[in-house]
């Protein structure tokens, strides 16, 4: 018997659970907890060690599946994954949410943080949710991709839908098992699917109940403070306590305004930062409908409260 | 080997300067980044000065304009230290780099 194994990452949300279940022959083993951060706005659990399934590819070959957890803040899973249980996977997907406001920085991140396993294997970018945003494409990709130097293989997936993970599965080990019936697979893992009106009495569809962004801001670690801005950059919503930082966090949203059009030819300004070794860290992150300010412990760093703003941002325009 | 050369090499930063009362000193921005420059100098006098004005203690901004990333360090009451790095350099390395030179920007 052979047995492959095979990594699943990415950002919260980006489908890694529904992947693996899709692809398990077996009742998948997660560890999912309620969602107690930002992630609230967007779905009730989330893995918080990792997520197991195995998919028995023929009489001779059997497919081990892992996924990781995929917020930041559990991230010493994905160290203790990649020196253990997966040291001598086949390879890695990075499951890529289509929907992010920018894609190519969550594969930067994971690129960066799984360099060392990546070298030795394959890896494959699994975009999902283009159901739901079909931009960027599959040309944009590989431009995108190749311009960051990365020549690997991109898929457009829906992580609900069995016979479209396959397709994964069919790149990672489709040229040394050339005795899999990819077909009888398929009928056989149809009943894995979770695609709408699939399977009547699935109910992950339960609707999730609203969570205002400044609440979800404060569930989020290290989040001490939180103001919600307009279009137009006047104050929506805040609780902020501090009148100091209530002015700095106006006064920096007020400064990227006017910089916008003179600092144009590099880009659009994302986000400014204000750190201090004894203070708060004051931060604003500014989209073209809305942005927003926030206070947090100084002992986190920018890159975490990057990403919780970015996740915060991306959920409330939904 | 210059303190920006060796911050490169340590990939701490792509191009550095020292702000004096505003001045461009000690640059090593190449000219056709002059206007990278010039926004990172506008921003950071303006983000200083005005958090001057409300709060002591903030000694460090840092912006993010599409795949530039500027970081300013306030080594005294005068002088600003810019970088321009790349998004993934990670800061916590710049600062300790910093605390422990500091003597070398003054100068």
């Amino acid at each position: 018997m052979s047995d492959y194994k095979v990594l699943f990452t990415g950002s919260v949300c980006s489908g890694k659970t529904t992947a693996i279940k899709s692809l398990s022959d077996i009742e998948t083993v997660d560890t999912d907890a309620s969602v107690s951060d930002s992630a609230i706005r967007r779905k009730q659990k989330t893995t918080i060690a990792m997520d197991y399934g195995v998919l028995d590819l023929s009489e001779t070959a059997r497919l081990h599946l892992y996924g990781t957890p995929g917020q930041e803040r559990f991230k010493f899973m994905w160290q203790l994954m990649m020196s253990d249980l997966v040291h001598d996977a086949e390879g890695l997907v990075l499951l890529v949410d289509n929907t992010r406001n920018d894609p190519f920085k969550d594969i930067r991140f994971y690129v960066e943080e799984f360099r060392d396993f990546i070298v030795r294997r394959r890896l494959i970018i699994a975009v999902t949710h283009s159901d739901e945003q079909a931009d960027p494409d599959y040309d944009f990709y590989m431009n995108e991709l190749k311009s960051m130097g990365l020549f690997t293989t991109v898929l457009f997936i829906d992580a609900r839908d069995p016979s479209s993970v396959l397709n994964v599965v069919k790149e990672l080990v489709g040229l040394r098992e050339r005795d899999i019936d990819w077909k009888t697979l398929e009928e056989r893992l149809a009943v894995n699917s979770t695609m709408p009106n699939a399977n009547e009495d699935e109910d992950d569809d339960s609707p999730i109940e609203k969570v205002s962004l400044l609440d979800a801001a404060m569930n989020t670690r290290g989040i001490t403070g939180a103001m919600h801005l307009g279009p137009d950059r006047k104050v929506i919503s805040s609780n902020v306590e501090n009148n100091q930082n209530k002015e700095l966090l106006k006064s920096m949203v007020n400064l990227v305004a006017a910089l916008e059009n003179k600092a144009a030819f590099m880009g659009h300004i994302d986000d400014l930062v204000l750190c201090g070794p004894q203070q708060e860290t004051l931060s604003v992150f500014v989209e073209k409908e809305q942005a927003l300010g926030l206070c947090s412990d100084k002992e986190l760093s920018i890159t975490v409260v990057k990403q919780q703003a970015s996740d915060l941002l991306q959920w409330s325009r939904q | 080997m210059t303190i920006w050369h060796e911050m490169a090499e340590q990939r701490l930063l792509q191009y550095g300067c020292v702000l004096d009362n505003g001045e461009v000193k000690h640059s090593s921005f190449p000219s056709e980044y002059r206007k990278h420059l010039a926004v990172a100098r506008q921003s950071l006098i303006y983000i200083f000065k005005n958090v001057g004005k409300h709060v002591d203690g903030y000694d460090e901004a840092h912006m993010e304009v599409g795949d530039t990333h500027f970081s300013g360090y306030l080594i005294d009451e005068n002088r600003i230290l810019v970088c321009l790095c790349a998004a993934e350099t990670n800061q916590h390395d710049v600062r300790a780099f910093i605390e422990s030179n500091k003597q070398r920007f003054s100068s």
